[in-house]
């Protein structure tokens, strides 16, 4: 059934190569959910270094079973240390705002973070940057308020380039949910676009 | 596996030269080209059949981006010849996917450039050109500054190296060059000079004098932290400031505070030691670098801190002078030096005044909180600098930023829309000049600034030398002013209030003290006395006059501000009083002011109980009573309402011919009725309305008046509709079946009401005055099927019904109510034709008649009725299209149910209730887009698109309801986040996810429905309430949890 499980049942060590093969992608995740304030700061690679180190300590788990796909569990993993490393790095524990936040919210908070400061990443000028300040906050706050899960379908499908599939397998919906959902969510994003003026 | 013991035999996924801890696998940082997407899915043999499940617009939408992800670009309407009947579809979605993928491109291309530097950073060589770098001492979006020792002359500088990010970027290298050159050539005491520029290994830096002192930022912690203890001098300071220019906002001045250590007994004694002993202060750097510094609450605080910002006013002119704006002044831009001299330093984002502008994307220029308002907008010229040195210097000396918010939106508009507190309201013990000079310094509109950075310098000088300053304090007008240029909607009438107002307090005051004076007087000379008395009533007369004027003022600002926001409670029921939570959307300036006003006006009213003024202060305290009701201080509302009613009827005692005095006195009754109404005090509201409508009837000669013609069908009207202010269809609604309603009632309040006599709704599925709550309904659970009443009008009310076998039913007196409502409205109308408010009034009795349908079952009624109440509205918005409230109000009505839940099925009704509230969807879209600052429309629109969703929902479509469930829910969401006080928004959106999570469970999709369920009982539980409405929520609540309970069960 699932070609990594297996490889790994018969040589362990291939868990490396495996690991290569999903590193670019990982890469591109941890570069678009790694927390502003740190970027510049932290090192993917260090961030990739860790995730791996935690894999390896896991792959038995994987291995016993192989419940989602190979790169869906890698990427899981490899978000689990983001996170912690966002902890560790953002002292976000002492934050006592910041915690109450985190406990109210859904956990894909910074999914729209992540999202408006790539959609709005754009600026040409100063004052265009300033002026464009009220619709960022405007399509941030849109982002906000879209269902979570269609933001993360289309982070995952656009920003991580995951597949329909390892999107479903990612958020435990069925395929056709979540293609539906997907189709959606691009839908009202159009829409907030427009609304946000970043789109005519 | 055992491998976490031996992490060398691990396989690596890379091994290079800086962090090849482990063996294995070889692997670069170039990025792989391994196609990892196809390779995760190619083993898959499913996916084709997968493939058949998917949405067919998604399975393009995949193609698409892959072939953009390969560098093609593939044309929209290839794709959408493929699938011809998608074509809207793929129209729409296409443009958005690209968009997407062009973001997460650049975003993904940004992150590698800023990986690739922070591995070149690294790899910066120790040596550049002249330059020995000795350690790093800060950094920020344009480079990184290093401790260097210039070789040649033997010399510490301060080297900031442009970041090798930038260096690919010719607009980087040309803004630092410039920033270098601007600096280079300004020389002041105050300026950190600049040496040289240079460029090596192809990293360019320029060398500045190092200074060894603190950055303001780290003095004002320290000083907040250790309240006039020691700061303690990291010696890490210069330039550290230069922060990412991205907009962040600077929270390290926050953060940072925290990590101050409390002063060692060994630094104490040396700062003792110091501070004994100023003549060998001598004694080495490295010890002064603790410093003793004023307690920040003492006149030497103050005066340290005025000389500092007067040195960086003179420096900052000198600088303007030669034409170089700072344009991002602010602490951490500040150096404090061992000996007291502040050093400008950063002259990173000063462009000369004659060049292009190239400050890089992405940029955002200066740190917001700081920044004078206009350069929000792209201005900028030296008042700029000047604005943001009043905001350092407010910190200064108040410890505080002026302007807290950490959001980059709440931060514009904190810093364009309001002028920052006055420092004194934060420590009082702030010198009032300072507080003054701060305040002009500091202000919104440049031309209310100082002119210059001298000037400024100037009055901080003089303020340092005792003498007066030229910067005038603002008098209440002047503020007042400003605030009406920033809010001239209301801002005016305000104002006109406020003067006439004052004027009145003023004149009353000359008049009263002239009047007691003249009786004193007329004990001893009646013939001066007489004259006296007669200024003195002339004096009288006029502020009567005045306080006429005031009055008329302040009832358009009521009218404004009541129609900048009609309650979102209509978007359900409540289409006649725009009396409710609207009010708590107010901004603070508005409350503000409508609170001040109310002190003035509550003065005269108390003041003037008698006199010849006494009808119009009586009518003033009337207004008064109106604005509690308005601010939501009900018991306080009901009080002066008693008052003034008391007032009234002893002037119409007094007065039996005056008509007026009992139209007003009527008027007292029915304001007091829908306030009981609200309140759910049936019994109290029918006997207030019947006490006004008594009054009037009483009198025919009255009603010869159109006026009081007018209040009595406004009296009919109103209590026509008690039941629908009161949102009492869910009272009588389950389970008590039997006895009239008033005996019901009477029973339940025996029953249930708390001694104290305030918790009206511990009786059971009594809820609060508040529509929208009330269309909460308690029950039906959900049986796994929708059911019909959910989506329709519950039943009700308090007008009984036929079928409750109830023998005293209200059901008559209401009918006859509303009926003579309509027939004088008509006859008024018939005599004056284009009174709008009439018309409005026609429409409202129309309405409350098709409330009365629903509970006779006289579906007939209902429909006719609704329709008549619609056809006005339509006639009207038609006629005064410019009028947002008509459109506003028919919106809301076209959104009420045409049936109710125990009617049988009837499509026709259906149909007709999803064609009025499409309609009404569109009137709020149009309203929403006119005026896409009120969150009322936005909350009437996510009240119709729930509405329809249900409907929808009823009429078997899921899809299409949960779409729009989603679209509401963005509105919904968003006012619920944006105002949390607003207990409207929290339910509305509550309930929109309640809905939304049952449709889900409907169709299978529990997880999403407990999320959401989850998510409405967070709304639920985080919001604050007052008591009795806690109550509701918290069975609110109990029954949501019940219900995630429920679907977790399955």
């Amino acid at each position: 059934m699932n070609i990594e499980a297996e490889r790994l049942a018969r040589e362990p060590d291939a868990l490396g190569e495996l690991f290569v093969a999903c590193q670019a992608q990982l890469e591109r995740m941890v570069g678009f959910r790694l927390d502003r304030r740190l970027r510049g700061r932290i090192d993917v690679a260090d961030v990739l270094q860790e995730a791996f180190l935690e894999i390896s300590r896991r792959i038995h788990e994987y291995v016993a079973r192989p419940e989602v796909r190979f790169y869906v569990w890698v990427r899981q993993i490899t978000y689990q240390v983001l996170l912690g490393i966002h902890r560790r790095h953002l002292s976000l524990k002492r934050d006592a705002n910041q915690e109450v936040k985190l406990r109210a919210k859904p956990s894909w908070d910074g999914t729209s973070i992540s999202m408006v400061r790539a959609l709005c990443g754009q600026h040409t000028s100063p004052s265009a940057a300033a002026v464009r300040e009220e619709e960022i906050e405007q399509l941030g706050q849109s982002l906000k308020s879209m269902d979570a899960v269609d933001r993360e379908v289309l982070a995952l499908r656009h920003f991580e380039h995951l597949s329909n599939n390892e999107v479903a397998e990612s958020l435990s919906l069925s395929v056709t949910a979540t293609s539906n959902r997907y189709v959606r969510a691009v839908g009202r994003l159009s829409e907030l676009m427009q609304t946000a003026g970043i789109t005519r | 596996m055992s491998d976490f013991e031996q992490p060398d035999s691990l396989p690596s996924p890379r091994c290079d030269a800086k962090f090849g801890s482990a063996a294995g696998v070889s692997a670069t940082w170039v990025p792989t080209q391994l196609n990892v997407t196809s390779v995760a899915q190619s083993p898959d043999l499913s996916v084709m059949n997968l493939t058949a499940q998917r949405n067919p617009v998604d399975a393009l939408a995949d193609e698409f981006a892959t072939r953009l992800r390969n560098g093609e670009s593939p044309s929209i309407d290839g794709f959408v010849q493929r699938l011809p009947e998608q074509e809207a579809a793929i129209r729409a979605l296409f443009p958005s996917i690209a968009i997407m993928e062009r973001i997460s491109e650049n975003d993904h291309a940004q992150n590698q450039v800023v990986q690739q530097a922070i591995r070149l950073t690294d790899s910066i060589p120790d040596v550049l050109g002249d330059f020995r770098i000795v350690r790093e001492i800060g950094r920020g979006g344009m480079g990184i500054v290093y401790e260097a020792v210039q070789q040649s002359l033997g010399r510490s500088v301060a080297l900031k190296v442009v970041s090798p990010l930038a260096a690919g970027s010719d607009n980087q290298v040309l803004r630092f060059r410039r920033e270098a050159e601007a600096a280079a050539r300004l020389h002041h005491t105050n300026i950190v000079p600049v040496f040289g520029i240079g460029e090596a290994h192809g990293i360019h830096f320029f060398a500045m004098q190092l200074i060894d002192g603190v950055p303001l930022s780290e003095f004002i912690q320290s000083t907040r932290t250790e309240g006039g203890g020691t700061i303690q001098d990291q010696g890490r300071s210069q330039h550290d400031s230069s922060r990412p220019a991205t907009g962040e906002v600077d929270d390290a001045n926050f953060t940072a505070a925290t990590q101050v250590e409390p002063p060692t007994a060994v630094q104490l004694f040396r700062s003792l030691q110091q501070d004994q002993n100023d003549a060998a202060a001598a004694c080495g750097r490295a010890e002064s670098r603790i410093k003793v510094l004023p307690r920040p609450t003492s006149p030497d605080h103050f005066r340290k801190v005025a000389a500092m910002v007067r040195d960086v006013a003179s420096a900052l002119s000198y600088a303007h002078q030669h034409g170089v704006l700072h344009r991002d002044i602010k602490p951490s831009n500040l150096l404090l030096d061992q000996e007291d001299c502040v050093w400008i330093t950063d002259f990173g984002l000063a462009r000369h005044e004659d060049h292009e502008d190239v400050t890089r994307t992405g940029d955002l220029v200066g740190t917001l909180r700081y920044m004078a308002p206009e350069q929000f907008g792209g201005q900028t010229d030296s008042r700029s600098d000047t604005c943001s040195l009043g905001l350092t210097l407010f910190e200064l000396l108040t410890l505080t930023p002026a302007c807290t918010e950490t959001r980059h939106g709440l931060v514009i508009r904190a810093r364009t829309e309001s002028p920052p507190p006055a420092p004194r309201s934060i420590n009082p013990s702030i010198p009032v000049d300072l507080d003054t000079i701060v305040q002009k310094a500091a202000a919104i509109a440049p031309g209310d600034r100082y002119q210059t950075a001298v000037a400024l310098a100037d009055d901080l000088q003089r303020f340092l030398d005792d003498r007066p300053i030229s910067a005038r304090r603002m008098r209440w007008h002047e503020r007042l002013r400003r605030w009406g240029r920033r809010n001239p909607a209301i801002a005016a009438l305000s104002t006109t209030a406020a003067i006439l107002l004052v004027a009145v307090a003023v004149t009353f005051a000359v008049g009263q003290r002239r009047a007691q004076t003249a009786q004193g007087e007329a004990q001893r000379a009646q013939q001066g006395a007489l004259a006296a008395l007669s200024v003195a009533e002339t004096e009288r007369t006029r502020a009567a006059g005045n306080l006429n004027l005031a009055i008329e003022a302040f009832e358009q600002i009521i009218d404004r501000i009541a129609s900048r926001g009609v309650s979102p409670s209509l978007a359900v029921t409540d289409g006649d009083e725009e009396v409710s939570l609207s009010e708590t959307v107010l901004t603070d300036g508005d409350v503000a002011l409508l609170e001040s006003l109310l002190h003035f006006f509550d003065r005269f009213a108390s003041e003037n109980d008698s006199g010849t003024t006494q009808a119009d202060s009586v009518a003033a305290r009337k207004k008064v009573g109106d604005i509690q009701q308005r601010l939501g201080r009900f018991d306080e509302a009901a009080a002066t309402y008693l008052r003034s009613r008391q007032a009234y009827a002893k002037l119409v005692t007094e007065n039996p011919d005056n008509s007026e005095y009992v139209i007003a006195q009527a008027d007292i009754l029915n304001e007091m009725g829908i306030s009981a109404s609200r309140r759910a005090e049936i019994d109290e509201a029918i006997q207030l309305h019947t006490a006004a409508r008594l009054l009037l009837e009483n009198d025919q000669r009255l009603l010869t008046t159109e006026a009081a013609r007018f209040e009595l069908a406004r009296t009919f009207t109103l209590y026509g509709s008690i039941g629908q202010r009161a949102g009492l269809w869910t009272l009588f609604t389950k389970g008590r079946r039997g006895g009239s309603p008033s005996s019901r009632l009477r029973e339940e309040r025996s029953t249930f009401r708390s001694p104290t006599g305030r918790h009206r709704w511990d009786r059971p599925g009594h809820v609060p005055s508040h529509p929208e709550i009330a269309g909460v309904r308690p029950g039906p659970q959900y049986d796994g099927e929708a059911r019909r009443d959910q989506y329709r009008r519950p039943e009700t009310s308090f007008a009984g019904g036929p079928n409750r076998g109830g023998g005293d039913s209200r059901i008559p007196e209401i009918k006859q109510s509303c009926q003579s409502a309509i027939r004088l409205l008509n006859e008024l109308i018939a005599d004056v034709p284009d009174n709008t408010t009439y018309r409005l009034w026609l429409a409202r009795a129309y309405r409350a008649e098709s409330d009365l349908g629903h509970s006779s079952r006289d579906k007939n009624l209902t429909t006719a009725s609704l329709q008549l109440a619609v056809t006005e509205l339509e006639r009207l918005t038609t006629e005064h299209p410019d009028i947002p409230e008509l459109q506003y109000e028919l919106a809301d009505m076209l959104c009420l149910p045409l049936s109710t839940n125990t009617d049988p099925a009837d499509s026709e009704a259906d149909a007709q209730s999803i064609t009025n509230v499409e309609r009404a969807v569109d009137l709020c879209e149009n309203l929403t887009t006119a005026y896409p600052n009120s969150q009322e429309y936005q909350s009437l629109l996510g009240t119709a698109l729930s509405r329809l969703a249900g409907l929808r929902l009823v009429a078997g479509n899921v899809e299409s309801a949960t779409e729009l469930w989603h679209n509401a829910l963005y509105l919904q969401r968003s006012l619920a986040e944006r105002f949390p006080a607003v207990t409207i928004y929290q339910i509305a959106c509550a309930q929109s996810l309640q809905q939304l999570a049952e449709a889900e469970h409907r169709t299978g999709l529990d997880s999403l429905a407990r999320d959401h369920l989850d998510e409405a009982i967070a709304v639920v539980q985080q919001t604050e309430l007052p008591e009795d409405v806690a109550r509701f929520m918290d069975r609110f609540a109990d029954r949501l949890q019940k219900r995630r309970t429920d679907i977790s069960d399955k």
